[in-house]
C-alpha cells in the first residue's frame, strides 16, 4: 500500500480547516446571494492574477452578481485582493473596476485578520450602495420572471 | 448573425441628434454605438424613428459610463456588462451568443500619460479576455471591439501582446493566437491601418495640429474597430470608412474637423457580412 504522508485525510478535513479563510467566507456570501433570492440573482467569482509590481497583492477575486433573467447580465459588486502565500492581509475595493484599481490602488478596506475582514464584508454587503444595486437588479429581473 | 451595419461616434458630449439621424438613415445602420453620449436626447431619437415607421431600442440596463448603444428592433442584442470604460453586449442568434460586441471609451491622453493609458488598456484587455473565455469556452471567439481607444493603432495599448494584441496583418491574425512571454494570447485584426495615411483629406477620426511631442501626425485613428479572426473574411471593405459628411452636414471644413458645430471625432462605420 502506498504511503500517505500528508497532514490531512481528505477534502472534508481540508474544508473544515479552511472555513475561516477569506476565500471561503467570500464564497459563502456568493452562494448565499443565490439562496436568498431564489436564484433570481446569484454570485460568481472571477479570478485575475495581478501583474503590477506596485500592488502588494498577487490575486484579485472579482465578485460579480449575475442576473439569469437578463441573459446573465453581470455587475461587479466588489473585488477582494489577496496573496497566494498567506490568508491575511486582504484588501477590498468597491465601486471600481479591476483596471481602475491596477492604475490607482486605493482599496476602501484593508483587513489584517478574520475579524476585520468579516466586519468589512458585512459593512459592504449591507451598505446603501450595494443594497440599491441588488434591489435594482432584482426588480428588473423579477419583472421578467413573474 | 445576419448582415449587420454598425456605426460608432464619439459625440463630444453634445446632443447631435439631427446629424446622427442622417448618418443612421443614409448608411442604413443597424446598430449605433456611441461614446460621450450622456447629453444625447435618446427618447427624441427613438421617437423620430418610431414616427417614421422604424422600431429602435435603447440597449442599456444600468450604465455607469458615457457609452450608449441603440439598435433596430430586429437585432437581438442585450447588455452583458457595463463598466466605466467599456460595455459588453451579446448579439444572439437562436438563443446562443453569435457575437460579442464590446464598445470602449478608454482613457484620454489629455488626462493621463501614455504609460498609464497603456497599463489601463492592458488590464481592460485582460478583463475582456476573461469574459470571452466564459462565454465562448473552447469555441472560436466571435468578438468585435469598437470605440474610442484614445490611442493610435501602433500604440502599445492596442498592438502589444499584453494589450489588445491587435495587428495590421490579416495573415498573422488568422493564426488566431501567438505566445507572448509563454502565454497564449489571442489576436485581433485591426482594419483601421488600411485607412491611415490614405492619400485623401481625412486620414483619421481625430484631428490635432498641436501634438504634445511636436510629432507631425495631425490625423489620429483614435476610433477603431478590432475583429477576432473569425470576422476577417466577413468584413465588408467596400462599406468600411471614416464618415466625413452626410447630405446635410459636413463634419470637415477647411480640411479639419468642425468640432465647434459637431464632434471633435468623426464617425466610423463597418459592416459584417452574415455568417
Amino acid at each position: 500500500m502506498a504511503m500517505d504522508l500528508w497532514g490531512f485525510k481528505d477534502t472534508r478535513e481540508l474544508e473544515k480547516n479552511t472555513s475561516d479563510y477569506p476565500e471561503t467566507i467570500l464564497k459563502e456570501q456568493i452562494s448565499a446571494l443565490g439562496e436568498k433570492t431564489g436564484f433570481v440573482l446569484y454570485g460568481k467569482p472571477i479570478y485575475m492574477r495581478i501583474k503590477e509590481t506596485e500592488v502588494e497583492y498577487g490575486a484579485a477575486t472579482i465578485f460579480n452578481v449575475v442576473v439569469p433573467a437578463l441573459d446573465d447580465y453581470n455587475k461587479t459588486l466588489l473585488i477582494m485582493y489577496s496573496n497566494f502565500e498567506g490568508n491575511y492581509p486582504v484588501a477590498i475595493s468597491v465601486g471600481k473596476s479591476f483596471a481602475e484599481d491596477m492604475e490607482d490602488f486605493r482599496p476602501q478596506y484593508e483587513c489584517k485578520d478574520l475579524d476585520s475582514f468579516k466586519e468589512a464584508l458585512k459593512k459592504i454587503l449591507s451598505s446603501n450602495e450595494v443594497m440599491e444595486m441588488i434591489k435594482t437588479l432584482y426588480s428588473k429581473a423579477n419583472m421578467l420572471v413573474s | 448573425m445576419r448582415v449587420i451595419k454598425v456605426l460608432f461616434w464619439n459625440l463630444y458630449n453634445k446632443n447631435l441628434i439631427s446629424p446622427l439621424i442622417d448618418l443612421i438613415q443614409e448608411n442604413k445602420t443597424d446598430v449605433v454605438t456611441l461614446a460621450e453620449a450622456t447629453n444625447l436626447d435618446i427618447s427624441a431619437l427613438l421617437n423620430h424613428f418610431k414616427l417614421n415607421g422604424e422600431d429602435w431600442k435603447d440597449i442599456q440596463f444600468s450604465s455607469t459610463n458615457d457609452i450608449r448603444v441603440l439598435a433596430k428592433k430586429e437585432v437581438n442584442i442585450i447588455p452583458f456588462k457595463e463598466e466605466k470604460h467599456y460595455s459588453i453586449y451579446k448579439i444572439k442568434k437562436n438563443e446562443y451568443v453569435d457575437c460579442l460586441l464590446i464598445v470602449v471609451h478608454l482613457l484620454s491622453k489629455m488626462n493621463k500619460s501614455n504609460e498609464v493609458q497603456y497599463n489601463r488598456a492592458y488590464n481592460i484587455a485582460r478583463e475582456l479576455n476573461k469574459y470571452e473565455q466564459e462565454l465562448f469556452g473552447g469555441n472560436e471567439r466571435r468578438t468585435i471591439v469598437v470605440g474610442d481607444f484614445n490611442m493610435q493603432p501602433y500604440e502599445s495599448g492596442i498592438c502589444s501582446g499584453y494589450g489588445f494584441n491587435a495587428t495590421m496583418s490579416a495573415f498573422h491574425a488568422s493564426k488566431k493566437t501567438r505566445k507572448v512571454n509563454g502565454e497564449i494570447t489571442y489576436f485581433y485584426y485591426n482594419p483601421m491601418w488600411a485607412l491611415m495615411g490614405a492619400n485623401k483629406c481625412v486620414q483619421g477620426s481625430y484631428y490635432n495640429s498641436s501634438d504634445k511631442d511636436d510629432n507631425a501626425i495631425y490625423w489620429y485613428s483614435f476610433d477603431s474597430v478590432l475583429l477576432r479572426p473569425y470576422y476577417i473574411e466577413k468584413f465588408n471593405w467596400d462599406y468600411f470608412s471614416i464618415v466625413e459628411k452626410t447630405e446635410r452636414y459636413n463634419f470637415v471644413t477647411n480640411t479639419i474637423i468642425d468640432k465647434s458645430r459637431y464632434s471633435d471625432h468623426l464617425p466610423i462605420k463597418f459592416e459584417i457580412l452574415g455568417g
